[in-house]
């Protein structure tokens, strides 16, 4: 086992491709992510008024519109022509239209009607623009009606559960993150065995691990697999300390959690391997596995409105597994029974390797099946 | 002529004899395109089970509940006083939200006194916070309407219109554009769609360049560069048809634009990400590095096409970076005007962005393919045969 460590070892230290991966890819990508996410909360949207009322009360609307935190006023429109075009030309996510005779309209009690058009196409902006623009306006409406003495009925108090400022930039973030490691790790498992391969030095490794096909791969996965649990861990906690979340739930379930995807990860690059045999052919399987996992996952477009094939493929793939798993225990202090399932499906996907060993042995001590591009 | 003539056919030759290169870029952008609007075929998520935990039962709160399971977005699954219950469920995902009721609800109602509920959603999921959060809020508003519309009617003897002004002194008018109801699919798969044809192409022709290298061809000149390009392209095209006739055909998305003047608008994309595929063909050292890079960079460069997160929200000078990946410009360019029905002058800034950067990767693809026809950058060391 030792000949095995010293050989890869030197394998790595003469590679600058591996210290990439291992060293450096693991900070700058979810850096890169911190990096885009750093506002948590997009502020200050751009939106355009058309103010055909032109009175004291459009204005003051429109001032009390303009003062909200999510969006920001830009600019006065003459019409609606001039508004279509701004928001084509991506320049503002919403156009608020206030009708001529608003203020009259409204002292005579004739419940005038404001128009909000905005960018559905840009679903995360235009929603924010949407919510704030609602919740203005009913405020600016219950103002008028309890001036003229009537009580609103039933007035909603909205709660954001684990996250309170909804600030959904740093719960993107976060499972990101995670979501990049994962392709770092099944390309890396994948990179390290199938090079062996392609340059035919696979003999070599099977000779210095000394005997047993399961040894020789585990002992070539091993260090990469403590360095990413390690390595990971330190980078993932980094993030939450840089983004602000406090844990809410059991770090030790979640440190199983991390150790299971990283098991998973290598688990599921060294069955590609040993499933083709094929550096290339490998990793494109991997890349169609991996790269729409995020997708996939659930973080995003909720896994229970997901139906048929794309619901079963979801429950399939282990990065899914791990990210509830993760938002469960970091943000909404579930019980760690929530989290059996989950941690069941990662450390089935890291035994995946075993189904492959007889092709393993193949691979080892096959020169045929060497060299291949 | 015929030289330029004999290098495409002999990229197109390249291309086309190498199963790996047609899996992937032939292949992978039809299969992606296909595998990834998957998940978000249902567009928006509805039925999303909540619980009421009702401390008035009165018949008013009963009322006002019926109101909340009418919206599309939620169910109410669960009636329970028990309120620990209910949260333990939450934490666990067996409903989405809850919505509590406090005890004097129905009385505050019938004295004519504001009364207050209270809407807890699960904002660790972004799609569960506002699907809940907006049901209730849309129903409650509705209901409270009503209500005061009655009470007016009712008890002041006022007329039905003077009511409905008073119970809601203002209202808006919500007008979408673009996208009906928010589908997620309709917001997400077009931006992807150009993301993924970008990438495979990138991974597709940086593999032809470093396997003819690795042949030892010395393959290099303007004219060929020029041929390249074009046979890039065209391909790019077909499969860009496929994606605007069959992709959103069979999925059902909608659009303004028309296919012609969105081709128009990516044209300079693909044109530079075929230089910049020839660019990264001479750096790379192994066919492998390709795939392995893009596979890492395609979740970054989604998110820096500033459509999934605004740009606004991004620090200024990442913007700018993101903006050096063809796909930033080419998103931007395409979803204004085949998803929004922006014309050319509506686009012009991104437009001319994306002509600039063919300039730049032009001379930079020339300069770098010239300097090093031999030698890799990235992963020198035993990746070499």
């Amino acid at each position: 086992m030792s000949r095995l460590l010293a050989r890869e070892w030197a394998r790595f230290a003469a590679t600058p491709r591996l210290w990439w991966f291992t060293l450096l890819l693991p900070v700058i990508l979810p850096g890169l992510l911190l990096l885009i996410f750093r506002e948590q909360v997009p502020d200050r949207l751009p939106v355009a008024a058309v103010d055909f009322d032109q009175s004291a009360a459009s204005r003051r609307l429109l001032r009390a519109l303009d003062s909200t935190p999510g969006m920001s006023l830009v600019v006065d429109l003459p019409d609606l022509a001039a508004a279509a075009t701004r928001i084509r030309e991506g320049s503002v996510y919403a156009v608020i239209v206030v009708p001529r005779e608003f203020m009259r309209a409204a002292i005579r009690g004739e419940q005038p009607q404001l128009q909000l058009y905005y960018n559905r196409q840009t679903l995360t902006a235009g929603n924010l623009v949407l919510r704030e623009v609602r919740t203005a306006v009913t405020t600016v409406a219950i103002g008028l009606g309890v001036a003229r003495g009537v009580s609103p009925g039933v007035l909603v108090e909205s709660h954001a559960l684990f996250n309170p400022g909804l600030e959904f930039g740093r719960f993107l973030a976060l499972p990101l993150a995670v979501a990049v490691l994962h392709v770092l790790m099944v390309v890396l498992a994948i990179d390290v065995t199938g090079r062996e391969l392609r340059n035919g030095s696979a003999g070599a490794w099977f000779a210095a691990a000394g005997g047993g096909f399961a040894a020789a791969l585990l002992g070539k996965l091993l260090p990469y697999m403590i360095w990413f649990f390690a390595f990971g861990l330190l980078v993932l906690a980094a993030m939450l300390r840089l983004l602000g979340i406090e844990f809410q739930g059991s770090q030790g379930v979640w440190l199983l959690g991390w150790l299971g995807l990283v098991l998973a990860s290598f688990g599921l690059g060294a069955f590609l391997l040993g499933l083709f045999g094929n550096l290339r052919l490998a990793t494109s399987v991997a890349s169609v596995l991996v790269s729409p996992a995020f997708a996939y996952s659930g973080m995003t477009f909720p896994t229970s409105a997901m139906d048929g094939f794309a619901a079963l493929w979801a429950q399939a793939l282990p990065l899914g597994h791990f990210l509830h798993l993760q938002a469960a225990q970091v943000l909404m202090a579930a019980p760690s029974a929530a989290a059996w399932a989950s941690l069941g499906a990662l450390f089935l996907c890291a035994l995946l390797p075993l189904l492959t060993l007889r092709r393993w042995r193949r691979w080892f001590t096959d020169p045929a099946s060497w060299g291949q591009v | 002529m015929s030289r330029f003539l004999q290098a495409a056919r002999g990229e197109l030759r390249a291309i086309f004899t190498d199963r790996a290169v047609v899996l992937v870029m032939i292949g992978g952008s039809i299969f992606y395109a296909l595998f990834y609007p998957l998940p978000y075929q249902a567009q928006v998520a509805t039925g999303l089970p909540v619980a009421v935990v009702d401390h008035d039962g009165s018949a008013i709160s009963r009322e006002l509940v019926r109101w909340i399971n009418a919206t599309e977005q939620v169910e109410v699954t669960r009636n329970s006083p028990d309120i620990l219950q209910v949260q333990d469920a939450v934490r666990r995902k067996a409903l989405a939200g809850y919505i509590e009721i406090p005890h004097d609800f129905g009385r505050r109602v019938l004295r004519g006194e504001p009364a207050h509920i209270g809407v807890f959603a699960n904002a660790a999921y972004i799609v569960l916070y506002s699907q809940v959060a907006n049901a209730a809020a849309s129903a409650s508003l509705a209901f409270s309407r009503d209500i005061v519309e009655q009470r007016l009617l009712a008890r002041d003897q006022r007329s039905p219109q003077a009511s409905a002004a008073l119970a809601m002194p203002v209202t808006v008018d919500l007008q979408e554009l673009y996208n009906p109801d928010g589908g997620y699919a309709n917001y997400v798969v077009p931006a992807v769609l150009i993301l993924i044809l970008q990438q495979t192409f990138l991974i597709g022709i940086c593999m032809v360049q470093v396997g003819r290298r690795e042949q030892g061809v010395v393959y290099f000149a303007p004219l060929v560069m020029a041929a390249q390009v074009c046979v890039y392209l065209a391909l790019q095209c077909l499969l860009f048809g496929f994606y605007l006739l069959i992709v959103y055909e069979l999925f059902g998305f909608p659009h303004l634009g028309s296919a012609g003047l969105a081709l128009v608008a990516v044209l300079p994309g693909f044109i530079a990400v075929t230089l910049l595929g020839l660019l990264l063909g001479c750096l790379f050292a192994s066919r492998e590095t390709a795939l392995q890079v893009m596979m890492l960079v395609s979740v970054p460069a989604l998110f820096l096409a500033g459509f999934a997160w605004p740009a606004e929200a991004m620090p200024g000078w990442l913007v700018w970076l993101g903006r050096l990946l063809p796909s930033t410009g080419s998103i931007d360019v395409f979803v204004r005007v085949y998803q929004m029905g922006a014309g050319l002058a509506e686009i012009r800034g991104s437009w001319l962005g994306l002509w600039l950067l063919v300039l730049g990767y032009a001379i930079a693809a020339l300069w770098v393919c010239r300097v090093s026809r031999h030698t890799g950058y990235l992963g020198t060391g035993y990746s070499q045969p």
